[in-house]
């Protein structure tokens, strides 16, 4: 059997946010989360929050990533914030219909209780000027217990996305 | 790459030891290996990576690496060294909340024709809990068999940290 173990598939359209809850528990250190089929009304970055016990979204100001923006039609550039209310660079929004971009992000230790919750994503997509991609890091500097998380747009809706939450299970 | 991942090896650090190895590579496949809350005895400690022979980490003079150098701080850096005794992969905190946690894929350490490669992703926080992450990889330029991959810090010991090799498949 695999380590690799599919928590939760998630399928959404015509949205603009997409909150993926209960996955996060205390069975696993590490998740994967695969972001796929990806398309957008509107060019744009596509954010991510933290989900906690309680069911809220964390938008307090904790939040600090550093990321490298790729870009095929012009130089590279270095998002980085510390004290942020959410995530920035999760991933960019396509917005041509032909476009389907997709995220892997390595998520650790967000149930824990005394830890702070890190992030590591891998992003690729087609913007109107060309290729975009996004390598980043980011880190919760809150100890709280997360059990989910929550994806959603700047501007515009997401005419599709499809997200897939993995445990790294450790026997 | 295909999307199954078979435990090998792995290694929960709860009390204080000198370093950890993950052995167990005996096939072509790549491997991933999973780092989770890694944190040292000594603050700022640098961590640093190896491969295995038969179990016993290489502390020959060949690991080549070269990352790019994530910072919230100011610009970001490009890290590269050859012909060293280890990979090393920066200073990190052990103030609470401050660890180290990392996502390598290792490829062709079984081969005793092929040097052993490896990629890495990692995000962690600095003695001054700032963010910060390499994203790169490097070589060991032996034509060896390689068998596992050792993790130990240039001072003090290994506090906790949780470490999985899997094999992909």
């Amino acid at each position: 059997m695999s380590s690799l173990r599919l928590i939760d598939e998630t399928t959404a359209t015509s949205v603009s946010s997409i909150s993926i809850t209960d996955v996060f528990n205390s069975d696993y250190d590490i998740y994967k989360v695969v972001a796929k089929n990806m398309d957008s009304t509107t060019e744009d970055y596509l954010y991510w929050r933290f989900i906690n016990a309680s069911g809220t979204k964390v938008s307090s100001s904790s939040y600090d990533y550093a990321a490298h923006y790729l870009r095929s039609y012009n130089t590279f550039t270095e998002p980085k914030e510390t004290s942020s209310p959410e995530f920035d660079r999760f991933a960019v929004q396509d917005d041509e219909s032909s476009d389907g971009g997709g995220v892997v992000a390595y998520v650790f230790n967000p149930y824990s209780s005394s830890r702070y919750s890190f992030l590591i994503n891998q992003h690729q997509a087609q913007g109107s000027l060309g290729a975009i991609g996004l390598k980043g890091i980011m880190v919760l500097k809150d100890t709280s217990s997360m059990t989910g998380f929550c994806v959603y747009t700047n501007t515009g809706t997401l005419d599709s996305i499809t997200i897939q939450t993995f445990g790294l299970r450790v026997e | 790459m295909a999307g199954k991942l078979i435990q090998v090896a792995t290694n929960t650090v709860t009390s204080a030891v000198a370093n950890v190895s993950l052995v167990g590579i005996n096939t072509d496949d790549v491997y991933m290996v999973a780092v989770s809350n890694l944190v040292p005895a000594t603050d700022d400690a640098r961590t640093q990576v190896r491969t295995t022979t038969s179990g016993t980490a290489d502390s020959d003079s060949e690991y080549d690496y070269a990352y790019k150098y994530f910072k919230t701080s100011t610009t970001y850096g490009n890290s590269s060294a050859t012909n060293q005794t280890r990979w090393d992969l920066q200073e990190i905190g052990n103030a609470t909340g401050e660890a180290n946690n990392m996502i390598f894929y290792l490829y062709s350490f079984n081969s005793s024709s092929k040097y052993s490669f490896f990629t890495v992703e990692q995000a962690f926080l600095t003695n001054g809990a700032e963010l910060r992450g390499y994203q790169g990889g490097g070589v060991h330029t032996v034509q060896e068999t390689n068998d596992g991959i050792n993790f130990s810090f240039d001072s003090g010991n290994i506090t906790s940290g949780t470490f999985t090799m899997y094999k992909v498949v």
